[in-house]
């Protein structure tokens, strides 16, 4: 490894390469994503594409995986890092290329946080702003969230932020450079996601750094209301919840709905007991959020009677205890209207910082009877029930997020959660969800092993793409196809 | 037992989100972020620019070091630990802190403990760390002086009472470097009728040896020295202490009574007063009565240990805002979000070209606004203010509160 960190060091300079012992444990977190991550064997701080280009010409000559990390975050840092591996933090590329208002995009290297790109866009081009992800902190870069498919701002009216991407570019495994969408094209703006062929764009959204380090990203850029409000449903149970939440979202007019049960509210305050403490009376059981924006306050009334109109339909079939408009204070609603907002995951207290998202994907419809089957799951193991539950897409698709608290301090409680998450991905697919983020241990071998083709697929693509399998090891369940490449 | 035992918890509690890394200044009714918000706010972090040197990496470097994945002794923990002025920026911006379900994630303390320990197992205390806490050993402070030249600044014909309601600690940086703030100080309490005394034989408070891992050595003992101060007190048969330094401000107020009650065992009843809280209430009872014209455009740098430390913001501000003339603005970084100006947390001692470095950051935020001077309310504030500016070649000038408290008094 000292001749590889030499020769790192000539490419990006001593003092952008470390190590040490110290600085790489810093880079490690056993969270969110992946709860076994190991320090990396060298961190290094590139800062252009040519020196990319360098560290990846190395590292596919010397076979060292290479873990991109551009902000590392989701509601707190998130990127599983890879024992062995030279971690590509991309925080000194941090320029905004680019802000087209016509076309209505911005182009961003892998370093622009959600803060800096929201203040760039309210300084200089006020009326747009590109999608910051909502429950991330304003450290999470533009870049890290598009790439993931996050959930954004915008996310139920525009769909989750890979939907916004319009193009990448990116240096592969092998050290060539490539752009996808209509800016592959030198005289080409970056407005379009697509060139001929296949979306090619979409080859590295989700890939989770397994195809190439992204260098570039052009997102698009949105309107942003002139007058905007919240709205909130409650219910005594899910299932009270699910279909007047639906039929709100196949108006089109909400931009975004988040909701939970109230386990999401008062774990943060409180510490780990068992059973959890009861409901307060002043929160509902389960709930909705809708985010809404208009153009003007007719507009916005307007949306908000025939919100009103929906409730009063379904409470005439359910009764009014078991669906009611949930009067929001003034204090929560400009709480959930700043953005970015500054909520990462204020669960630390509870348990003492250990958190698993087990993030499933599922038809709106069913997206309550996962809700129930994770909070029973997690209470068998007597482990907070905590759910989060958001619509994308105006409610074609919904994202069930049991946010799993642990104590990081326990071995044991790793054991637990590893084998709730197992019985959770079980039960999952056998009720048709898609799980968002696929770990190495868990989802990857579970999930993979039952699509039809698709494995197969993604293994033939990274292969061709990365022959000798460095990018990201084992994200995505890949391992296997990286194993085969090196034998 | 190690000293990071102690803030275990502490260390398990931080998810790494990373808004220890920036500022945050609420929007307005529209929704438009403030200039001052989403800014730098670890000096440790940007310099440094690896993860370790921010809050959050902190906090993981001492799970690595509680499960034994890093040796304390390590070469290269020394800078992470050491090149930061431990400002507290980090941990006031982590403010997911939930105290009354037991969270808390105090970074500050983190990180004294692992150069506490770091300093135990024989390592740390880079630059003239070490001298300096030998030093306050022998001639009780860091400033390599003498003990009988302590109160050489006070003109002789000052006369002080045995015994007097309140207690002007003078605190090293003033007694050796800042001399004029000193004096400025007596002058004002004088003018105002302040019933003061000084101690005899005022020792340093113990803060630079708190805050660089000083703690139980072979060459000083925090808790002597900060016992000794006490004792010395204790002797005058006074109520309340005034200083003007805010280092010596926190030591007595947090440090001595709660923050390090256990390892110093230094617990007082005293009254802590920073002057220019005591100047603020006589302010408002009408008994300091700013008059004479003091015409300048100023900004106000907060010190750490007054503000992000000890939450006093407002009294200095009052202070300014009374005096005929003064025109006040404010930093787009202030209070709360207020950049350090590097000199604290052994900086000064440890990397004294880097601490100016970040003080002339600060210099060029204030120059932006037009100013005249930027005042403080910290010695070791102003001394690496200045040294910002003659460094940097600003023609902006540097005062403390009290300094112009005392042009405006008659």
């Amino acid at each position: 490894m000292e001749q590889i960190v030499e020769a790192l060091q000539r490419i990006v300079g001593p003092e952008n390469v470390s190590d040490a012992k110290p600085i790489r444990e810093a880079y490690v977190t056993k969270a969110i994503m992946d709860i076994s991550s190991k320090a990396p064997a060298v961190v290094v701080r590139p800062q252009n594409v040519e020196e990319i280009q360098a560290v990846l010409r190395l590292a596919n000559e010397k076979k060292i995986p290479v873990v991109p990390h551009s902000g590392g975050l989701s509601g707190g840092e998130a990127t599983p890092t890879r024992e062995g591996s030279i971690l590509l933090d991309l925080r000194r590329m941090n320029k905004i290329i680019e802000v087209n208002t016509d076309a209505r995009y911005m182009i961003v290297e892998p370093g622009v946080t959600s803060a800096q790109a929201w203040k760039h866009m309210q300084d200089n081009y006020p009326a747009y702003r590109p999608g910051v992800p909502d429950g991330a902190p304003p450290s999470a870069t533009i870049v890290g969230d598009h790439l993931d498919r996050g959930f954004h701002f915008f996310s139920t009216r525009y769909g989750p932020a890979a939907d916004a991407v319009l193009g990448v570019e990116a240096v592969l495994p092998t050290g060539e450079v490539v752009r996808t969408g209509a800016g592959a094209l030198p005289t080409a703006k970056w407005f379009y996601r697509w060139m001929f062929g296949p979306d090619l764009t979409g080859l590295f959204l989700g890939s989770q750094g397994t195809l190439g380090v992204v260098t570039k990203m052009a997102v698009k850029i949105f309107p942003m209301p002139k007058v905007r409000d919240v709205m909130a449903f409650g219910a005594s149970d899910w299932k009270y919840l699910i279909e007047p939440c639906l039929e709100v979202l196949k108006t089109e007019a909400v931009d975004l709905a988040q909701g939970g049960n109230y386990h999401l509210a008062t774990t943060r305050r409180a510490r780990f007991t068992w059973p959890p403490p009861p409901k307060p009376k002043v929160l509902p059981t389960v709930w909705m959020n809708f985010e809404l924006g208009a153009e003007s306050k007719e507009e916005l009334e307007t949306v908000k009677r025939k919100i009103i109109e929906i409730l009063k339909r379904y409470q005439s079939q359910y009764g009014e205890n078991n669906l009611f408009e949930w009067k929001l204070d003034i204090r929560s609603i400009v709480a959930r209207l700043t953005k970015p907002n500054r909520i990462s995951v204020p669960y630390a207290g509870h348990k003492g910082g250990g958190l698993l998202f087990i993030t499933w994907y599922m038809p709106w419809r069913d997206a309550g009877k996962f809700c129930e089957a994770a909070e029973k799951l997690m209470e068998t193991h007597k482990i907070s029930p905590v759910v989060w539950l958001a619509a994308v897409d105006h409610g074609r698709q919904a994202l069930v997020m049991p946010i799993v608290l642990f104590d990081p301090k326990s071995s044991e409680e790793f054991e637990t959660v590893e084998t709730l998450d197992k019985e959770m991905t079980e039960q999952f697919l056998n009720m048709g969800g898609i799980p968002y983020r696929p770990n190495l241990k868990v989802h990857a071998p579970m999930v993979m092993s039952k699509s039809l083709g698709y494995y197969d697929l993604l293994k033939r693509i990274k292969r061709a793409v990365d022959p000798n399998g460095i990018m990201h090891p084992g994200r995505l369940g890949l391992l296997e196809a990286e194993k085969e490449a090196k034998a | 037992m190690t000293y990071l035992e102690k803030y275990k918890e502490d260390a398990y509690n931080c998810l790494h989100c990373r808004l220890c890394t920036f500022t945050w200044a609420w929007p307005n009714e529209k929704g438009i972020w403030p200039k001052g918000s989403f800014q730098p706010t670890c000096p440790s972090g940007e310099k440094y620019k690896f993860e370790a040197y921010f809050g959050g990496g902190k906090s993981w470097l001492a799970r690595a070091v509680l499960e034994g994945k890093v040796d304390i002794k390590d070469q290269a923990i020394v800078d992470i630990l050491f090149a930061c002025p431990t400002c507290g920026s980090c941990q006031q911006q982590c403010t997911l802190e939930e105290p009354a379900v037991g969270y808390h994630h105090r970074i500050m303390n983190l990180i004294e403990a692992l150069r506490a320990d770091c300093v135990k197992a024989g390592s740390g205390l880079p630059g003239k760390q070490k001298a300096f806490g030998v030093h306050i050993g022998k001639e009780h402070n860091p400033y390599m002086e003498f003990q009988k030249d302590r109160l050489s600044w006070l003109p002789a014909n000052t006369k002080l009472p045995e015994k007097a309601e309140n207690i002007y600690f003078v605190g090293c940086t003033s007694a050796y470097r800042q001399k004029e703030l000193a004096k400025a100080t007596v002058d004002v309490f004088q003018k105002a009728n302040v019933d003061f005394t000084i101690m005899k034989d005022e020792w340093c408070c113990s803060s630079p040896l708190l805050r660089t891992g000083q703690w139980e050595t072979s060459w000083v003992s925090a808790k002597d020295v900060a016992q000794h101060n006490v004792n010395e007190a204790q002797k005058t048969g006074t109520n309340t202490i005034v200083t003007t330094c805010s280092g010596c401000y926190r030591t007595w107020k947090k440090d001595y009574n709660e923050e390090y009650k256990d390892l110093l065992n230094a617990n007082h009843s005293f009254k802590i007063l920073h002057t220019t809280e005591l100047l603020e209430q006589l302010l408002k009872k009408g008994e300091l009565q700013p008059k004479n014209n003091v015409k300048m455009r100023v900004t106000y740098h907060d010190p750490c240990h007054l503000g992000r430390h000890m939450g006093v913001y407002d009294p200095p501000r009052n202070l300014l805002k009374a005096i005929p003339g003064v025109e006040f603005v404010e930093m787009p970084r202030a209070r709360e979000n207020a950049w350090c100006c590097g000199s604290g947390g052994g900086v000064k001692s440890g990397y004294p070209e880097w601490a100016v470095e970040i003080s002339i950051e600060r210099v060029k935020e204030a120059e932006q606004l037009g100013v005249e001077a930027i005042v403080s309310a910290c010695p070791f504030c102003e001394r690496n203010l200045t040294d910002a500016i003659n460094k940097c070649g600003s023609k902006l000038k540097v005062y403390d509160v009290v300094e112009l408290v005392n042009r405006a008094i008659a």
